[in-house]
């Protein structure tokens, strides 16, 4: 890698450090975890970072490598004894019907398989697109409308109809 | 407004433990690794074409063995895990991926390792390649997993070692620090708690920690001969027919080893169980576990 492409390299992931690992918490809820994704994350973007540099949407292409992190991550054998569906499950976990406080938000967040708990983050945190959220994950649009189909509402509870 | 709630769950986010330098320090020396790999392969192609014998050995890269002393019948080549710097680490990582393999051959003659994707849409790698190990860095934390079969059934083998920080005397109690509503048992750290507890050896759930219902688990606590606290679980999931044996074991200096057996492959939504049964028994893999217990010193 040449020097200009170093010095692009560091000035992006320091740019966007604070916001990969805000994500990255929501997403495991747990910081060494976290930080831990993040670094997955940083060295596969540097690996790749002529592919990334050239990317249409630099942030997105960043943010899905990211995502697919803690997504590959989960899928340790130790992690994940049983594998997540994209499809919403038929009986959800025991969660509040409505998100009032953190700790609402953080047993829902718990209470969704990865992919769909990615879902919302993309989706209502980092407010990406439905398209983009697809492309992120690998899923259709229809999946990921569904997918969010409940914590959205649990969300519009939380916050007076404001999305 | 619904980022005002998603930032109180953030809180105030701890000091960053992302090494961005040692990241691209690792990563430059992994691409020169690679580099010389394939220009000594070429090297070598162009030395037989000529007829030139060459010798390559593949060197251990762990560090040579202590003298032994005259009187001792056979030499200690038991190995130590060390993380102190990326080198060390690196060497750790890739003196369990041989220990591992020589465990899965002496425990289950005739299995083999077959690829497995890490991801969906992974270029096909070829089988027969043990685990590469990973470490994060400096980080006492090494793990490595891959598809094996053996007897016509598959399914993923993982190893991991992890610092182990629970109190000896601790019987049961994460003490102070207590895992949060819904983190799932058999998790080795606690979200916030890693540098506080460590690995949770009893069977018996902490009273604040829910039995995950999605799993039957049968748990089995014991000692190794050399004293040493294990920990053996089968998760059979209720839904999807996953079977998976879990085998904790206690090593020199703080750490956890644990190795784990699924019959699950694929990736995502993609995996399946690939037949109903893990394709080692729980004894076989107790029997790599203390395998690797054993060629671990202090």
């Amino acid at each position: 890698m040449r020097r200009a492409e170093e010095d692009d390299f560091h000035a992006f992931v320091t740019e966007r450090m604070d916001r990969w690992r805000r994500s990255a918490y929501l997403l495991c809820q747990d910081w060494h975890t976290a930080d831990d994704v993040v670094s997955v994350a940083v060295a596969k973007l540097y690996r790749g970072w002529r592919q990334v540099s050239r990317a249409e949407n630099r942030d997105a292409y960043a943010q899905r490598v990211l995502t697919r992190s803690w997504l590959d991550e989960r899928r340790r054998p130790w992690h994940n004894r049983e594998q997540s569906r994209a499809a919403v499950p038929d009986a959800a976990g025991v969660v509040s019907e409505t998100v009032t406080d953190r700790d609402g938000l953080a047993a829902l967040l718990r209470s969704l398989a990865p992919k769909q708990r990615a879902v919302l983050v993309l989706r209502f945190y980092l407010d990406y697109s439905v398209e983009e959220t697809a492309r992120m994950l690998g899923i259709s649009a229809g999946t990921v409308k569904s997918q969010s189909a409940r914590g959205l509402a649990n969300l519009r509870t939380a916050v007076n109809g404001q999305f | 407004m619904s980022h005002q709630l998603f930032d109180e769950l953030i809180g105030n986010p701890p000091p960053a433990r992302v090494d961005v330098p040692g990241i691209v320090r690792r990563e430059r020396r992994a691409r020169a690794t690679r580099r010389l790999g394939g220009s000594l392969a070429a090297v070598l192609a162009l030395a037989l074409a000529g007829g030139v014998g060459v010798a390559v050995r593949e060197q251990d890269p762990t560090p040579a063995p202590p003298p032994v002393a005259a009187s001792s019948p056979t030499p200690d080549t038991r190995f130590r895990l060390v993380f102190d710097t990326e080198e060390t680490a690196d060497a750790t990582a890739r003196r369990l991926s041989q220990e591992l393999d020589r465990a899965l051959r002496e425990v289950a003659p005739g299995a083999t390792w077959v690829w497995m994707p890490e991801y969906l849409g992974e270029a096909r790698k070829p089988d027969g390649q043990p685990p590469t190990f990973v470490h994060n860095g400096t980080s006492d934390l090494v793990n490595g997993t891959s598809g094996v079969s053996y007897q016509g059934r598959k399914g993923a083998l993982g190893v991991s070692i992890a610092p182990d920080r629970s109190d000896p005397d601790e019987t049961g109690s994460h003490g102070s620090c207590r895992r949060p509503p819904g983190a799932q048992e058999g998790e080795r750290f606690l979200p916030g708690c890693m540098e506080a507890t460590g690995f949770h050896w009893p069977c018996r759930l902490p009273p604040e920690v829910q039995e995950d219902n999605r799993y039957r688990r049968e748990c089995v606590e014991g000692t190794t001969p050399s004293g040493a606290r294990t920990k053996t679980q089968t998760y059979t999931g209720r839904r999807q027919q996953s079977v998976q044996h879990v085998v904790s074991v206690q090593l020199p200096d703080n750490r956890v080893l644990e190795v784990s057996v699924l019959n699950m492959v694929g990736v995502d939504e993609s995996a399946v169980p690939a037949q109903p049964e893990s394709p080692l028994s729980r004894e076989q893999v107790t029997a790599i576990a203390r395998y690797l217990e054993g060629r671990v010193k202090a």
